[in-house]
């Protein structure tokens, strides 16, 4: 399939709030855009390199553990996300996206244009359902990541 | 009296995360203990109650980088309960997924892990500034692994395609056929980058482990065989719990595993190395004698090589096992739950994964008992800590954190297995 952008939703669906990326991209799949291409992330974030280079425009989603308060949206455009390494430094495995992205950029194969949207979450423990805090904040969120795919700035 | 303490927040560059405190009193090493404390994920317990097809999904959770690993185990004790057992071109795809977990495995722990240590760099975001050609190798030599294991298992982490009794659908054989140009190139690329590993540096240390991993007579073991080791164990899998027993340790919320003396034992890569040589691919020894490995190794530095000897392996067995493919006539064999104990066992790129599950004549799972090869390599590692540390107490204690993170490295622990977290701390008295 054709796409200009490249959608990555992070996160495990089986632990709460960590499932923002799979809702995400639920919601993002239900809306059938075209040259778009949602992809889903457990993790391995390796796996965004190719078809990430493949792509003009490039999303991420994930939640965010940072002590913020829970709901608390983040926006980040390319250059901010190549700045905020603390802000990632918490991953379950090791190479998590901070360095994937930071790697990519080296590697001069990281696209021009890159957002990330990241909302606080509230729990992470086991379940397979957002908090409601963080559910509301991703209704709040969507239509501003869909306003940034039909090609209007952010 | 002099007391210093020096604290890593995070140990970064292992799957998972735990902690090793070093205690050194009027230069005298004390103490070492390799700390887990994370709560226990609690995986044997609520698999009680659980239908005996449930557990391949349920345990493939444990690790989101050797799920086949989980899979295949538990597959082969509900398979033996069941009394069937999996054999032809089923048996080979299982060969081949996990082929696909081992080529993804390593090339994540040599290139993204491991390597960064030999040019001193904090990670691969940093190699790849020196070494841009061998980070994109990497990346391409990952996403061959990501792709057997997402034609085979259905996706990439966590696959769905597999069951008790084989596979819900079996791959077209075109599909898979479409992939050997890639696998070929792998391999080439795969002894360059090896050539390339073995010029570089590696810290002389050896010590008299105890290797054990599972041996066949005729293959190098991964989901078939006996547990072995070089002194003289060689029982059957359902043997395993007679060997190795577990035991809580107050430092830790991981189970360590002991032989029943009481001592340590090694599993993975230089295990299985050491035990299983002569059953490897005649291209993956011919890549050993190249980087000037002897027929034995027990330098657990060099594990980054015999990783790549074990990559190059696991190539050669997907192109074999493509080559012959046929599309089996029935994807899984059919099982029907009958009330006994049942052992599986299988080679997790970082050592023997143990399964132990008791089922109902409803197939209702009654009990259950898993052991991640990190478990067991706890032991040695601290061992291997505890004698690095006393030989090097002259260095400075960036010197000697900078070590024991490799020392901890070189086994590639899966400490999201055995549970998670990892910090080191350095007390001298």
């Amino acid at each position: 399939m054709e796409f200009n952008t490249l959608v990555v939703c992070m996160g495990n669906e089986f632990r709460q709030d960590d499932g923002l990326g799979p809702y995400m991209a639920r919601q993002l799949r239900a809306q059938n855009l075209i040259g778009i291409k949602v992809m889903e992330n457990n993790g391995d974030c390796t796996q965004i390199f190719e078809p990430a280079n493949s792509s003009k425009q490039l999303l991420l989603v994930d939640a965010v553990k940072s002590g913020r308060v829970p709901g608390t949206i983040f926006r980040l455009n390319r250059d901010q996300l190549l700045e905020s390494r603390e802000f990632f430094s918490y991953s379950t495995h090791a190479v998590g996206l901070w360095q994937c992205i930071s790697m990519a950029k080296m590697l001069d194969t990281l696209p021009g244009l890159i957002y990330f949207f990241g909302i606080e979450g509230r729990n992470f423990g086991y379940g397979n359902v957002l908090t409601p805090t963080v559910e509301k904040a991703a209704q709040k969120l969507l239509p501003d990541i869909l306003n940034l795919l039909q090609g209007n700035a952010l | 009296m002099r007391s210093k303490t020096i604290k890593v927040d995070l140990l970064a560059r292992v799957e998972g995360e735990g902690a090793l405190h070093v205690k050194i009193n009027q230069g005298v090493l004390k103490e070492v203990q390799l700390k887990i404390f994370e709560p226990p994920r609690f995986f044997e317990a609520f698999l009680r109650g659980r239908d005996f097809r449930e557990a391949p999904d349920i345990t493939s959770r444990i690790c989101g980088i050797c799920p086949i690993a989980y899979q295949l185990s538990a597959s082969l004790a509900m398979e033996e309960i069941c009394g069937i057992k999996v054999e032809g071109q089923l048996q080979e795809l299982r060969r081949l997924i996990y082929a696909g977990e081992w080529i993804e495995s390593h090339v994540l722990h040599v290139f993204m892990l491991n390597a960064p240590d030999f040019f001193e760099v904090p990670s691969v975001v940093h190699l790849a500034q020196v070494h841009p050609e061998m980070v994109t190798t990497a990346l391409r030599l990952k996403k061959l692994g990501n792709t057997l294991m997402a034609i085979v298992g259905g996706r990439e982490v966590h696959p769905v395609n597999l069951r008790v009794g084989g596979f819900y659908k079996a791959p077209a054989k075109k599909v898979l056929r479409d992939l050997l140009p890639e696998i070929r190139w792998a391999r080439e690329a795969a002894i360059r980058m090896a050539m390339v590993i073995s010029g570089w540096e590696f810290r002389e240390f050896t010590r008299d482990y105890h290797y054990m991993a599972l041996s066949s007579p005729d293959t190098y073991a991964v989901i078939e065989g006996s547990l072995a080791s070089n002194r003289g164990v060689d029982v059957p899998v359902s043997k395993y719990d007679e060997i190795l027993t577990e035991s809580h340790l107050a430092h830790s919320t991981a189970l360590h595993s002991r032989t029943r003396d009481g001592g340590t034992c090694l599993m993975g890569p230089l295990a299985r190395y050491n035990l299983n040589y002569d059953h490897l691919s005649s291209g993956a020894r011919e890549l050993a004698v190249t980087m000037g490995l002897q027929r034995t190794c027990h330098n657990p530095f060099r594990g980054i090589q015999i990783r790549m000897v074990e990559f190059v392996h696991a190539l050669d067995e997907a192109e074999r096992i493509i080559e012959q493919y046929e599309v089996p006539s029935r994807s899984f064999m059919e099982v029907e739950p009958g009330a006994g104990t049942g052992y599986g066992c299988t080679e997790a790129p970082r050592g023997s994964c143990y399964h132990r599950y008791t089922i109902n004549k409803e197939g209702i799972i009654t009990d259950a008992k898993i052991v991640a090869p990190t478990s067991v390599n706890q032991g040695p590692i601290e061992e291997d800590l505890w004698d690095i540390v006393a030989h090097n107490m002259h260095l400075s204690d960036d010197q000697i954190k900078f070590i024991c993170e490799r020392a901890i490295r070189n086994y590639d622990p899966c400490i999201s297995c055995s549970t998670h977290f990892l910090k080191l701390t350095v007390d001298r008295e």
